[in-house]
């Protein structure tokens, strides 16, 4: 049974214009999908609308559907917000691009750790502490004592993604959505959190929609990917044919411009070595 | 020997608090090569930006401008730099005035430093008016936008357009030397490769020095020859790209270039 079935998604703004027409896609158990494109293209209205968060002026039609692989999966589009509330976070959770506004500013990140892990574990005292130590652990953060302490404002922007993903994992979703969970971060900072998406992931078995204009990053966490544009998917199939042989001339587009800035590197980098 | 453009010897900077954000700063822009200033965020490479702009003054060290003292008290000085040395910022959305028009936005320079009236010596108003609006059109067509656009307000413009009516105002004067801070990182892929080019080529046919700050390896590659690595307001490599890129000597550089996201082979 499929985590994720998106049955000809369209989501449409009060004026009409869609900012998602038609879209279909799936993801099974342990599977991981990367969902490629640029501003305006529609990644992230489709990952908002996984979720149940599009905001109140877009409505969104077609079929959503979000199990977690062993119960029968539920609709979410017309879903009641109890409803929604059981999904979200045990069956699908998601990473949002900006750590820094996706956490509650004024809640010390161990506060904001122990919601999801007391509402979905029933855990409380020092059963509950251990949880958020060990929660905090698993994103490979250093002092997860002195984070836990901490409010967003007074760490890095690399441990508020961990913090940020350790909140993501806490009830043990089925799938994890990422939406361009690193563009905001440094790049050395980038790998070491695309490194430990990949473990954590793997080690949980669970499946994976990863969204990101850069195919380079993309291709760090999956080879199986959707190219959207303008709210449609425009090709779809493994990352390694695309590069090879992209078929829509917005893809090629795409490519011929990632392909440039690599040669740059590669150029440059061949140039110089000794 | 030729003196540098630009150029900071011993360069200290700290804000009141005393943390030092930049530690004894030494580099040289000479003219025709392209440098990229790289590092993560705090490293201090915006802040080398600024102060090279004259927007702070340096807590200790010297700034030469064409081997002289970067004094912008020095009111012939300061003019002749603003007209010498343009700045294009990252975010397109947020360097240009919402409420003028792409025509006024353009001929600013033009106006605030004076330069029409030394074109148009003894010309009356309508006269500076007719050349500032031909050297606005010429500076629109060199970044590739069309004369019509002129007349129009930056809203009616998508990120790359922006950052190129941004560049043709920092163009328009045509200065020695163009400061770019991150100037594609808030655009799209496609649309970054070709604001790219754009800078390269007016690089080569408006004889641009360009000073870049980037986070992105690959976009320095693109464009400068030179790179200066910063780490913690410490400059910890430099020299031609292709060294620093091929064969980096640093520890933090080489982390730098291990985490570079790249395309799979094959």
């Amino acid at each position: 049974m499929k985590v994720l079935e998106v049955k000809d998604l369209t989501v449409q703004s009060g004026d009409g214009s869609k900012v998602v027409s038609s879209v279909s896609f799936s993801v099974e158990p342990g599977e991981r999908l990367g969902l490629i494109g640029e501003s305006g293209s529609g990644k992230s209205m489709t990952a908002l609308a996984v979720m149940g968060l599009l905001p109140a002026e877009l409505k969104a039609s077609g079929g959503l559907l979000l199990g977690t692989g062993k119960d029968a999966p539920r609709q979410i589009i017309g879903a009641a917000e109890k409803d929604l509330n059981e999904i979200r976070g045990r069956v699908a959770s998601i990473v949002f691009q900006e750590p820094l506004t996706a956490l509650d500013p004024l809640m010390k990140i161990g506060r904001q750790l122990s919601e999801p892990l007391r509402r979905w574990k029933g855990l409380k005292g020092e059963g509950l502490q251990k949880a958020i130590i060990s929660a905090l652990a698993e994103v490979s953060i250093n002092k997860p004592e002195r984070i836990a302490a901490s409010y967003p404002y007074e760490i890095s922007g690399g441990e508020r993604q961990r913090a940020a993903i350790a909140m993501a994992l806490a009830c043990e979703p089925s799938l994890l959505i990422a939406d361009e969970p690193t563009t905001a971060l440094d790049v050395t900072v980038q790998a070491e959190i695309l490194a430990l998406l990949d473990t954590v992931v793997s080690k949980r078995g669970m499946s994976l929609l990863f969204i990101s204009h850069d195919l380079a990053v993309v291709s760090r966490i999956t080879d199986h990917v959707l190219v959207m544009k303008d709210g449609s998917v425009v090709e779809s199939g493994s990352l390694t044919d695309i590069l090879r042989s992209p078929q829509h001339p917005y893809t090629r587009d795409l490519v011929a411009s990632a392909k440039e800035l690599d040669n740059a590197l590669a150029i440059a980098k061949n140039s110089g070595g000794i | 020997m030729t003196i540098p453009i630009l150029e900071t010897r011993n360069l200290n900077f700290s804000y009141h608090s005393g943390v030092p954000i930049l530690n004894d700063v030494n580099i040289s822009i000479m003219k025709g090569q392209n440098v990229g200033l790289v590092g993560e965020s705090g490293s201090g490479k915006s802040t080398i930006l600024r102060l090279l702009l004259g927007i702070h003054r340096p807590t200790q060290g010297h700034i030469l401008f064409g081997g002289e003292e970067l004094s912008l008290r020095d009111k012939e000085q300061a003019r002749r730099f603003r007209s010498q040395v343009q700045v294009v910022f990252q975010d397109p959305y947020s360097s240009l005035d919402p409420r003028q028009r792409v025509d006024q936005l353009i001929a600013e320079p033009l106006r605030s430093l004076g330069l029409a009236k030394d074109a148009n010596p003894g010309g009356n108003r309508a006269d500076i008016n007719k050349w500032i609006e031909n050297e606005v059109v010429e500076a629109l067509k060199s970044v590739g936008l069309p004369a019509e656009s002129a007349n129009r307000y930056p809203d009616e413009f998508s990120g790359g357009q922006r950052q190129r009516i941004a560049i043709a105002r920092a163009i328009v004067c045509k200065p020695q030397v163009l400061l770019a801070d991150e100037p594609v990182s808030a655009l799209d892929v496609s649309t970054r490769v070709r604001v790219i080019d754009l800078i390269a080529e007016l690089g080569t046919t408006k004889g641009l020095t360009i000073v870049m700050v980037s986070h992105d390896l690959a976009v320095v590659a693109a464009l400068c020859k030179q790179s200066i690595v910063l780490e913690r307001g410490v400059v910890v490599e430099q020299g031609t790209t292709a060294t620093v890129l091929g064969a980096p000597t640093h520890p933090y550089t080489q982390r730098l270039i291990e985490s570079l996201p790249r395309l799979p082979v094959g």
